[in-house]
């Protein structure tokens, strides 16, 4: 499952190993800044890759958590936790503008 | 880190050599580094192990961090391997490379990789897996302490599993995140195999080391390795053969005399070396031999750096060889290689491959110390004696011929570290006296043969090779024209001498035909005189008679008288 962000093929996937510590504190640092994009944890597709590996296998993601986005031909990803929260922003403000403006 | 304490078992790599110097192989439920700079032969090596494993009915998982599948794939197309019939039978690739930019924010693990790897374990009976430039991952960021932490997640994941796990890194001095991190690994990890690239002056050379293998025996030496066709090669890595028993048999040198100064010739399954200068006939030697061996129907290979096989032909039958109707029948073949074009490693190795293929009773290599101008390493992994050693094991009777060249350092005291492994060592050489340049040889040693140490002269001509005969003169050997000169001079005193003797003869028959006349004529003298003897005595006994018969009518007469009276 992924969730589009509105036409074509756009996405954001976040790939976490159950619910490990790791996986517990990457979903939480995505979700107190998604807000600031005008967006919430619907926009994102979480993919658990201990009960989907083949979407892990899919996305070539052997490293988790990974926040992944892609659209079109493009794809960018941010390996970690998300606890580094300017390289999180970074990261959105890449892919949504710095307005937070939605895609 | 909690060491395990089960037994360590093995799986074998199937890579040549490899098992030979691991005892055995990588560890069963382990995890071994392969590690090395680019270029070094990684990919390729672990690659093969699948491809081995495969072909034996193992299966195996390539998860390729580095490049893309698909061109490890066509990388190795252009090997022997087929590798394309195990694809999602045995062999399972699978693309682990981050597509697209890739950023880091904050701790991340390998909770992915060992979902990946628990579903295909799953799916499949895995043997092997290989984490192919598992540095790429690492190369994301992160702290080192993690790699302690996911080490030990891989290893819990490994426990209870039957599977190898063969990671690659790579180790470049030009990337500082990796010194750290490979440090860790190298201290973590109980199996450690490194592979290296060097320049010999212009060739590129491959090594492979054993670093670490606790808790095994294994060969800890750096030895070459070889990508070929078939992949990987370790060429020096074989376990030693038991030669095969000593032969009592002499088989012939191609030159009579040299036959009967040796005992009858070598030993069938001996090594004999000839050692000399340019031009002292040492290829000359070599083919009498090859040529002497294939007319018995010995099967011969000729082994030739350095000069076409027209050329050995050609040469060959000025001085009265013919090696064609041997190599028509095919019992000879002479296979040329160019000492420039190869590692010495790979000299070796396609020796090896030639001596399998051919099967040779006989064995001629000249000269093998070619071997030690190609690139690569020669000396350090005593190459020539090694080749020697596999000749003696398999009793191919060889003849090798080393080129002495006092110019640039090389004399009969380099060839003497080759010759320890030879039974015999004829050394050739250049007597040159009164200006004149003279071939010679001598046997140095003939293991198991009583042999002459006198230095002799070899004579080549139209109709073969000849050892003169020795003449000393004073602590010389006569050789060339001086020689010719005492030949002359000894022929011509055998001559005189047979002029002596047979006037004496014709005198002495003179004096029996003398005395036969003579002995002929006294012997009628003495029947003449035997005859007379017999009339006389004949005449003797008729007067005695007569007297006697008168004396007995003197006797009656007077008896008749007395009567009367």
């Amino acid at each position: 499952m992924m969730t589009e962000l509105g036409a074509g093929t756009r996405r954001l996937m976040l790939f976490l190993a159950g619910d490990s510590p790791g996986s517990r504190r990457a979903r939480s640092n995505l979700a107190s800044v998604l807000g600031d994009y005008d967006l919430d944890d619907s926009a994102v597709t979480f993919v658990n890759v201990l009960t989907e590996p083949v979407m892990a296998l899919d996305m070539c993601v052997f490293a988790t958590p990974a926040l992944i986005y892609g659209a079109d031909e493009t794809e960018i990803s941010l390996y970690g936790d998300l606890s580094d929260a300017e390289a999180l922003r970074g990261f959105l403000e890449g892919i949504f503008g710095a307005t937070g403006q939605r895609p | 880190m909690v060491e395990q304490t089960t037994q360590l078992t093995k799986r074998p790599t199937r890579i040549a050599g490899f098992d030979a110097m691991s005892q055995g192989g990588l560890p069963r439920g382990g995890i071994t580094l392969l590690q090395g700079d680019a270029g070094a032969g990684k990919t390729i090596f672990a690659l093969q192990v699948l491809a081995n494993a495969a072909e034996a009915g193992e299966n195996g998982l390539f998860l390729a961090f580095e490049e893309r599948s698909a061109d490890v794939l066509r990388n190795a197309s252009s090997l022997d391997w087929n590798i394309e019939q195990y694809l999602e039978r045995h062999l399972f690739m699978i693309d682990a490379r981050p597509s697209g930019e890739v950023e880091v924010s904050g701790q991340f693990d390998i909770g992915g990789l060992l979902a990946v790897l628990s579903a295909m374990a799953d799916k499949v009976d895995l043997s092997w897996v290989v984490l192919d430039g598992i540095d790429q991952l690492v190369a994301l960021g992160g702290d080192l302490q993690r790699v302690d932490t996911e080490l030990l997640r891989l290893r819990d994941w490994l426990r209870g599993r039957d599977i190898t796990v063969l990671m690659t890194a790579k180790e470049s001095p030009d990337i500082g995140y990796q010194s750290g991190y490979l440090d860790r690994l190298r201290f973590e990890l109980s199996t450690i195999v490194t592979l290296s690239s060097q320049h010999d002056g212009h060739r590129f050379s491959r090594r492979l080391r054993i670093a670490k293998y606790r808790g095994s025996a294994h060969v800890a030496d750096e030895v070459p390795l070889l990508i070929g066709t078939r992949g990987v090669v370790l060429p020096y890595s074989s376990p030693p053969v038991d030669p095969v028993p000593a032969s009592s048999e002499r088989v012939s040198t191609g030159v009579e005399r040299l036959d009967t100064l040796l005992g009858g010739g070598y030993f069938r399954g001996s090594a004999t070396l000839i050692t000399g200068a340019p031009g002292t006939s040492k290829s000359s030697l070599a083919a009498a031999f090859a040529a002497a061996a294939a007319a018995r129907g010995d099967k011969v290979l000729y082994i030739s750096f350095d000069e076409a096989a027209s050329q050995i032909q050609r040469n060959m039958r000025s001085i009265g060889i013919e090696l064609g109707p041997h190599l028509e029948s095919g019992r000879l073949v002479i296979a040329e290689r160019r000492s420039w074009q190869s590692l010495a490693e790979a000299h070796f190795l396609e020796i090896v491959e030639l001596l399998d293929s051919e099967q040779p009773d006989c064995l001629v290599v000249d000269p093998l110390s070619a071997l030690s101008k190609a690139g690569g390493e020669c000396r350090s992994y005593n190459l020539i004696e090694r080749l020697m050693d596999k000749f003696k094991a398999r009793g191919i009777t060889c003849v090798v011929t080393s080129l002495i060249e006092p110019e640039v350092g090389t004399d009969e005291s380099s060839a003497a570290q080759v010759s320890t492994i030879a039974d015999t060592w004829l050394a050739l050489n250049y007597q040159i006296h009164d200006g004149e340049r003279n071939r010679s040889m001598s046997v140095v040693k003939s293991r198991g043969t009583a042999h002459s140490n006198q230095v002799r002269e070899l004579v080549l001509s139209s109709d073969g090779i000849h050892l003169a005969d020795v003449y000393a003169f004073g602590s010389e050997v006569l050789m060339g024209t001086a020689r010719l000169d005492h030949e002359h001079a000894v022929a011509r005193e055998r001559e005189l001498a047979q002029q002596r003797q047979a006037q004496r003869r014709r005198q002495l028959q003179q004096q029996l035909r003398d005395l036969r006349t003579r002995t002929s004529e006294l012997e009628e003298e003495l029947e003449g005189e035997t005859a007379l003897l017999a009339a006389d005595q004949h005449q003797d006994r008729r007067l005695r008679d007569e007297i006697r018969d008168s004396r007995q009518g003197t006797d009656r007469a007077g008896d008749r008288r007395e009567h009367k009276q």
